[in-house]
């Protein structure tokens, strides 16, 4: 040890002594048990927004049918993705982009055709990363305007025209006017930080930014809870991250616990233009 | 709310290092408590993965360590000043001594900046490698070499580390 890190370490052991009490398991099981505060970072260059551990995939999509589909196996299979009704020309066509982009943010090589009113997708996906192919995927940041637990047990209020109502699985939400849309990203990615957690990277176009950043500025001086802005999809809150301070820069970073499958398969959900309506998959073996 | 398997006992072995660690980043035993807690909160929430997946404490510690980045970048606690006046040091000398390098020494460390801070905790007080310092911080380990040296430097050039007292200071 030169002498350089023993002046660092005298002044380190000098600088500290004992804790003047310890850690209270109490006061930890409140705040694991208390409404999770999210947080934003605005930044010059790029926003991050630190999130908590976003809800269940299967809470993304209320009302979302998934046929039964066999079990992942090795080698490609096809999966056919349908509406209700059968899709128009239109639509089925910009599905299958939709679909296209979500299988490529997701690292799955395949390809995706338009048959009849439907859509065959001919790669191998596993079961629980079929909810990003199938969701709509419709991404609204909304600022919110209150919070309230939701008993456990109860279903989320239906949104009326009074109030537009989301839940995030623990609180219902009431939002105000939708900021920034999906037509407001230009694209979603997973990524690892250098850390190694991952990591869903958003960017936006300009209106979206210019949009978000109006918005974060009008709402970072409020009260809490009026100072979140909720990332709502298909109507369930994702996270309702706190604005730290105004957002200048045009992509943004959503950072909580998300393994590497959690983190592709949120990004891949909210990639391309959202769907017209939730697909169900049902898949056969090739 | 049942605690997870294992964490009452790792909470119990951890704390005190924790809690310490904490302190020298932040230099406030309040803040330092809150963020302890905030980390272990989190680490509750995950625990079967992180005791699959890494050893808790580097989980709980890197949790700490960008916590308190991302807090000071946002300056949510402002109040940590260098501590206004060193003692007089013309009263009762020797019985002061201690207390007047604590008092110097987390003057010194609040002086540097979040980062600089950090990687000197993390280096010389956790006795972390560069390597380590760096996936913890997200950062390469040339930067932590960098930050490290700037440091140290900025301690040793320091004019208050000349009031340092009881002791000659390693050349």
């Amino acid at each position: 040890m030169n002498g350089n890190d023993q002046i660092a370490s005298r002044v380190l052991d000098a600088a500290v002594d004992e804790p003047p009490r310890p850690v209270s398991l109490e006061k930890i099981r409140d705040q694991v048990t208390r409404r999770r505060r999210h947080r934003v970072i605005g930044g010059a260059a790029a926003l991050a927004i630190v999130a908590a551990a976003v809800t269940a995939v299967a809470m993304m999509v209320p009302g979302m049918v998934i046929r039964p589909v066999v079990a992942a196996q090795p080698g490609s299979r096809v999966i056919e993705l349908a509406g209700v009704e059968p899709l128009t020309q239109a639509e089925a066509g910009a599905a299958r982009t939709t679909v296209a982009q979500r299988l490529q943010v997701l690292g799955i090589p395949g390809s995706v055709a338009v048959a009849g009113g439907h859509l065959k997708v001919n790669a191998d996906v596993a079961a629980r990363l079929l909810p990003a192919l199938t969701a709509v995927g419709q991404v609204q940041f909304r600022p919110v305007l209150s919070a309230a637990p939701q008993p456990a047990g109860t279903l989320c209020p239906a949104p009326s025209p009074q109030a537009f109502t989301a839940c995030d699985g623990q609180h219902i939400y009431r939002l105000g006017p939708v900021v920034v849309t999906s037509a407001g990203l230009v694209s979603v990615r997973a990524a690892r930080t250098p850390a190694g957690s991952w990591v869903i990277q958003l960017q936006f176009n300009a209106a979206g930014a210019r949009l978000l950043a109006t918005a974060t500025g009008r709402i970072v001086t409020l009260q809490p809870p009026a100072n979140e802005l909720a990332i709502c999809v298909d109507g369930v809150v994702w996270s309702a991250p706190t604005v730290m301070s105004e957002f200048t820069g045009g992509s943004s970073r959503i950072a909580g616990d998300f393994t590497e499958a959690h983190a592709k398969l949120l990004a891949a959900t909210i990639t391309g233009r959202p769907l017209p309506e939730p697909l169900h998959a049902s898949s056969s073996r090739q | 709310m049942r605690e997870p398997d294992g964490f009452t006992d790792f909470v119990s072995g951890h704390q005190r290092r924790l809690q310490r660690t904490a302190f020298l980043l932040t230099g406030d035993w309040q803040v330092a408590e809150d963020l302890v807690q905030t980390a272990l909160a989190k680490a509750w929430g995950h625990w079967s993965g992180i005791t699959r997946a890494d050893r808790p404490e580097v989980y709980v510690r890197r949790v700490i360590v960008t916590t308190y980045i991302s807090w000071r970048r946002r300056r949510w606690w402002r109040n940590e000043l260098a501590v206004a006046e060193i003692p007089d040091q013309q009263h009762r000398a020797d019985l002061q001594a201690d207390a007047a390098n604590r008092l110097l020494a987390r003057k010194l460390l609040a002086a540097l900046p979040t980062r600089q801070r950090a990687v000197l905790v993390l280096r010389f007080f956790d006795d972390l490698t560069e390597t380590e310092v760096a996936a913890m911080m997200g950062c390469t380990v040339g930067t932590v070499k960098s930050q490290t040296a700037k440091a140290l430097a900025k301690l040793r050039t320091n004019a208050d580390l000349a009031a340092w007292r009881g002791q000659e200071l390693p050349r």
